[in-house]
């Protein structure tokens, strides 16, 4: 099936619409002016029969008609017949039909040759003359009848092509019009999927017009730019990625072939090995992080849940990093001011905890302290807060500290954030709690986790 | 050939120094981009191997830096990124190589042969001047039929000496283009190794190539 555009659809049922409006008035028109005129046609054929009826009298038995006997009137003719269907007297009327048969008082409809007549019979009896028939009759051809209805309806029938044609342009430049925007936007579009260029955008609300198109126009630019963040986000992402997964396979694979090169050298396979086992640590951490980091993104990560016992993470978690602490002579101290377990996912709980720790030591000073401490606050929410007295984080970098691999500007340091906030946050997060950070350059910096919980019943 | 290596993954520093070194150019390395600035503002190096995500300056604005300086070094870039803005914007700054981690040395080596030769205009990896042939691919030297074997200095120097045939090469030039800064050697080391170089390829032969320019210094050339 061939389908038309909106455009071509709009068009045609704008002008079938017109015109059937026109037509309809028209014929209106037209109908109550034909019956009008056949009415008064009608009733003029009737008053002139009546009215010659009266001209006829009877006296002694004779039939006496009166001079001054009209016998036409405004195209109605009167005829007088005897029964049998004798004209006696009267003008009749070209083309009428003969042998018509006569009916008392009744205005009927009949076809001649070319065209129809009216025709009005009255009987005139009487015992001694018998039967007399006074017919009256005119043309029912609406031409005789009004010459100026026939007109019209002639003009009509040559106006309905023209009128026709109107509707047809109108209805084009309307929708023309009203779908010029829409143009826009296809133009636009397809530059966009030709070029690959997710720039350009629409622009047309710019316009100031606020028709329904426009508002489409300004949402798809809208979706634009949003399509072109991600877009962005997204190409900045695989390239911060495939740069943390590349560097430690370049080392892997030149190490590798130093190693080979140099296999009579004990002492620096053995180095070349030390490293390329750090390296590959790195790069399964990093794995694993991102592909933790992907389901999460899928939402294919289900929460465990599980009694946690606050507490008993922050221990766990410093004990776990005492010898990391160590190296840098670093302090941690756990303070837990109340006792506080959440239905929660474990594992995963102490991974949030187990990155800002790390992180903590990571950017911790020498010598310096590391606390973490658990209370509850006002609104029934569980706090973990995590400090350190290290290097602090500059304050135009603060927001961005959770972004994948957001690397600060100018740092000296290369690694960057990598991953371990973005997937703290969304531990956090996915627990329906939330993360911030305050900190302040050389003094050290602080992270805390609110979650939610509902105390258990005692 | 003095080569300077930016890159700042330690590790991966540690070996190119390694490997480089083991295949007699002179090394110097650094980690982050301002301390590169230093060295190259110090010394011409013949090749130099920059990481372009480095802290302090990045490679990108060292390449900028060094080409508005007019510095002559051939310059490989070396980067972890997939985008190719990267390696457009870099060549369209003046790097003459590319390269995308992880590589193969071998892969690294070949193109640093490739730079110096273009440096050189010697059409491939064996320079010849009489009858004198050293092939730096192979770390091989012949004259006549006769192979000769070098140390990895003595190679270096001849490498150096034989791209810049028919130049005459003063002592602060050769000991800038063959010695790294932590070599500590003696002052007269150029002629130190002049005098061996000259030992294996000139003495047992009629033509001499190696020849001293009075107080300028010396030049590969044949007569």
């Amino acid at each position: 099936m061939k389908s038309f555009s909106i455009k071509t659809r709009l068009m045609f049922w704008y002008a079938f619409v017109m015109i059937l409006i026109v037509m309809l008035s028209v014929l209106m028109l037209l109908i109550t002016g034909d019956r009008l005129t056949r009415d008064g046609a009608k009733s003029n054929l009737t008053v002139t029969t009546d009215r010659a009826i009266g001209d006829i009298r009877i006296n002694e038995g004779k039939l006496n008609i009166d001079d001054d006997m009209v016998y036409y009137s405004n195209g109605a003719y009167v005829v007088i017949y005897m029964d049998d269907g004798t004209p006696l007297s009267g003008l009749e009327l070209e083309e009428f039909p003969e042998n018509v048969k006569f009916e008392e008082d009744k205005i009927r409809e009949v076809d001649g040759e070319s065209k129809s007549f009216y025709v009005y019979d009255r009987l005139i009896e009487n015992k001694k003359v018998g039967k007399i028939w006074v017919r009256g009759m005119a043309s029912a051809d609406i031409e005789e009848i009004s010459p100026a209805i026939a007109r019209m309806i002639k003009m009509f029938l040559i106006a309905l092509p023209i009128m026709l044609i109107l509707a047809l342009l109108g209805g084009y430049f309307a929708s023309k019009r009203a779908f010029a925007p829409l143009k826009e936007i296809n133009e636009t579009a397809q530059k966009i999927h030709d070029g690959s260029d997710l720039s350009l955008r629409i622009g047309i609300h710019q316009e100031g017009k606020g028709d329904e198109i426009t508002e489409t126009a300004r949402l798809f630019d809208e979706m634009l730019d949003s399509v072109e963040k991600n877009f962005e986000a997204e190409k900045r992402f695989t390239d911060d990625a495939s740069h943390e997964l590349r560097t430690p396979t370049a080392v892997i694979l030149t190490q590798s072939e130093y190693a080979l090169g140099n296999l009579d050298n004990k002492a620096e396979v053995e180095q070349a090995l030390r490293i390329i086992l750090g390296q590959s640590h790195k790069m399964t951490d990093l794995l694993d992080k991102l592909l933790m980091l992907a389901r999460a993104d899928n939402g294919r990560v289900k929460l465990s849940r599980d009694l946690v016992d606050l507490g008993l993470v922050l221990e766990l978690s410093a004990a776990s990093h005492e010898r990391e602490a160590q190296s840098k002579n670093i302090d941690i101290s756990v303070n837990v001011a109340r006792e506080i377990s959440l239905i929660a996912d474990m594992a995963l709980i102490e991974r949030a905890v187990d990155n800002l720790l790390s992180n903590a030591i990571k950017y911790g000073r020498q010598d310096g302290h590391v606390s973490m401490i658990l209370s509850e606050d006002m609104a029934g929410n569980a706090i973990i807060d995590v400090s350190d007295d290290g290097i602090g984080i500059p304050a135009e970098d603060i927001n961005h500290i959770w972004d994948r691999f957001y690397r600060a500007n100018g740092a000296g340091d290369h690694e960057g954030m990598g991953l371990g906030l973005a997937l703290t946050q969304w531990i956090v997060q996915a627990h329906g709690g939330e993360i911030s950070a305050v900190s302040e350059v050389g003094k050290g910096s602080t992270f805390r986790i609110t979650l939610p919980f509902k105390r258990e019943e005692e | 050939m003095r080569i300077l290596v930016v890159e700042d993954e330690r590790n991966l520093n540690n070996v190119l120094r390694k490997q480089l070194e083991g295949q007699g150019y002179s090394v110097d390395s650094c980690l982050d981009g301002k301390e590169a600035k230093e060295y190259m503002e110090m010394t011409e190096y013949d090749v130099i191997v920059l990481d372009i995500m480095l802290p302090g300056m990045s490679g990108m604005e060292l390449l900028k830096w060094a080409r508005d300086n007019d510095l002559n070094s051939q310059i490989i870039m070396l980067t972890a990124r997939d985008s190719i803005e990267d390696r457009v914007k870099g060549l369209d700054q003046g790097a003459d190589d590319y390269m995308t981690k992880p590589f193969a040395f071998e892969e690294l080596l070949a193109r640093i042969r490739m730079l110096t030769r273009k440096k050189s205009g010697n059409k491939t990896n064996v320079y010849k001047i009489a009858d004198l042939k050293v092939d730096v691919a192979k770390m091989k030297v012949t004259r006549g039929e006769k192979e000769i074997m070098l140390t990895s200095r003595e190679f270096s120097l001849l490498h150096y000496m034989i791209t810049n045939k028919g130049v005459v090469l003063s002592r602060p030039q050769i000991e800038e283009h063959i010695f790294n800064y932590d070599y500590e050697g003696a002052s007269n080391m150029v002629d130190v190794y002049i005098r061996y170089l000259r030992k294996k390829i000139d003495d047992d032969f009629e033509v001499k190539l190696i020849h001293t320019v009075r107080g300028k210094g010396y030049v590969l050339k044949e007569i």
